[in-house]
């Protein structure tokens, strides 16, 4: 499965420094990979982020080591099940169904409301990102769409390893939109805080009404963020987008579950049951990962188990897509949606969506909620992406085949540029009213 | 008097190793994984670390439980 044949095609690109992925050994049998990530022999940091290192220097996923455990004890307070509560509920959940009751009211034509779900969803999780970031003042629709127009413009960048043009031009053009972004939204937005933080130490302001987002939380552990440069902060922040992380492949997973549950009406009633729809969750996330691929570097000279030799220095790409697709562990149907399937011993039905060992995504609790079906509990959250998924379907969410879903080719991450979808159970205000 | 009882999932553990700097006397991370634990009912006194090892796991693999007296 590790060969130099299969060396990945298509995303020959410009790369600002070392090799091209192109030209870099790819791993895709699911064990290799799964060694590679938990090696402490490669690292991500100075390995894996190399191109976006403007963007993201510094950043949580370009850490190695000691400050990359300090960074996540730091941020992890941010992903307890109490914060998983107030985004889904106090933010997410408003969100969707304010945009929702929108679309409702938009009729045409045989009755059934359409959209693109793109920026449908874009929309909706806009208020989830500036939550999160302490973004403040995003409230009207031209303000967001300035503000989303620059966040898009910026998180390119952060994540221009699985583009598929010129890096070189992506990062510069990105690094204009994070000098706009950091003057607009983030210096305001620091100052408060930093107001409110003072006017803490002082006694005169309540930690409960301090703000929980990632800017507070950076900016009261400025000790540990004082160690880089000032703008490490809008980094950090550059890394953080969920909104723009979910809406990669919710499409999919609409996609998916449609045509299961059309294929199996038995399961349709499973819609509104939390581990069902988690299980279809991470079985399209296993076969969409939003991170395609991720590239190590070996720190020392080693022999994987299945006797493949690194040098200290060598690149290599783990192709997480490939490997949570390998038959020998998601069976001889592996490429295809089963909400159903049992994996062998000790693999999560995820697959490695989420990456494996230090640096396994932060956010996969938020994402998807309780992975485990151990602890049954109404008021758990169930998570952002479960949430929306269930939201849509009570909503008869349907891709809109006539009007045809296009995939993005400028990149390497399988994603959908337009998703046309029709609601056939939406009852519009209006109607209800009458 | 109450007692903990901590238990990992195995098909949720992602072996970030977070668990085992914060709550070494109670976690252990060798082999090809999951993590193990390798004290399932640790003193009162760890509780802290074993929260904190709880709220790091990005995948929420580890359950703490406060058993009462039996």
């Amino acid at each position: 499965m590790h060969d130099e044949s299969l060396r990945h095609e298509g995303t020959s690109v410009d790369p600002l420094t070392g090799p091209a992925v192109s030209d870099m050994p790819w791993l895709r049998s699911y064990h290799d990979v799964v060694e590679v990530f938990r090696s402490k022999a490669f690292v991500q940091g100075g390995g894996g982020r190399r191109d976006s290192a403007p963007i993201t220097g510094y950043g949580l996923l370009a850490l190695a080591g000691r400050d990359h455990f300090e960074r996540r004890r730091i941020e992890a307070t941010l992903f307890r099940k109490d914060m998983l509560r107030w985004f889904e509920r106090g933010v997410l959940a408003p969100a969707l169904s304010a945009k929702l009751a929108q679309v409702a009211n938009q009729r045409r034509g045989d009755g059934q409301p359409r959209t693109d779900l793109l920026p449908f969803l874009r929309d909706v999780f806009c208020d989830l990102t500036c939550s999160f970031w302490g973004i403040d003042g995003v409230g009207t629709w031209d303000a967001r769409q300035r503000f989303l127009a620059v966040v898009d413009e910026m998180t390119v960048g952060g994540a221009v390893e699985w583009e598929r043009g010129s890096h070189r031009e992506i990062v510069s053009q990105s690094l204009v939109a994070q000098r706009r972004f950091a003057a607009t939204y983030v210096r305001p937005a620091v100052q408060r805080r930093e107001a409110l933080i003072a006017a803490h130490a002082a006694g005169r302001v309540a930690e409960s009404a301090l703000p929980k987002d990632l800017l507070t939380v950076m900016l009261r552990n400025s000790q540990h963020f004082e160690k880089w440069d000032s703008e490490v902060y809008v980094r950090e922040l550059t890394l953080f987008a969920p909104g723009d992380t979910i809406m990669r492949f919710v499409p999919h997973m609409v996609a998916e579950v449609h045509e299961w549950v059309s294929e199996h009406p038995d399961d349709r009633a499973g819609l509104e049951d939390a581990g069902f729809l988690r299980r279809c969750v991470l079985e399209s996330l296993r076969l969409h990962p939003a991170s395609p691929y991720f590239i190590r570097k070996a720190i020392e000279d080693t022999t994987l188990a299945s006797g493949r030799p690194f040098s200290v220095g060598d690149y290599v790409v783990l192709d997480v897509t490939t490997a949570s697709l390998d038959p020998e562990v998601f069976g001889p149907d592996a490429d295809r949606f089963d909400p159903h399937r049992v994996p062998r011993h000790k693999v999560k039905p995820v697959g490695l969506a989420f990456g494996e060992g230090p640096h396994t995504c932060i956010g996969a609790a938020m994402s998807v909620g309780e992975i485990s079906a151990r602890r049954p509990d109404p008021d758990d959250p169930l998570g952002l992406v479960p949430y929306t998924l269930r939201e849509l379907f009570r909503a008869g969410v349907t891709p809109d085949v006539d009007a045809g879903a296009r995939l993005n080719s400028d990149n390497a991450r399988n994603e959908f540029t337009t998703f046309p979808v029709r609601f056939t159970a939406m009852v519009s205000a209006t109607a209800g009213r009458s | 008097m109450d007692r903990l009882h901590v238990s990992i999932d195995p098909l949720v553990c992602a072996c970030t190793g977070y668990c085992v700097q914060v709550a070494p006397a109670v976690f252990d991370l060798e082999g090809d994984g999951p993590t193990m634990v390798i004290d399932p009912h640790p003193p009162l006194d760890l509780a802290d670390e074993i929260r904190e090892a709880e709220a790091l796991c990005p995948t929420q693999a580890i359950r703490v439980e406060l058993l009462g007296e039996t």
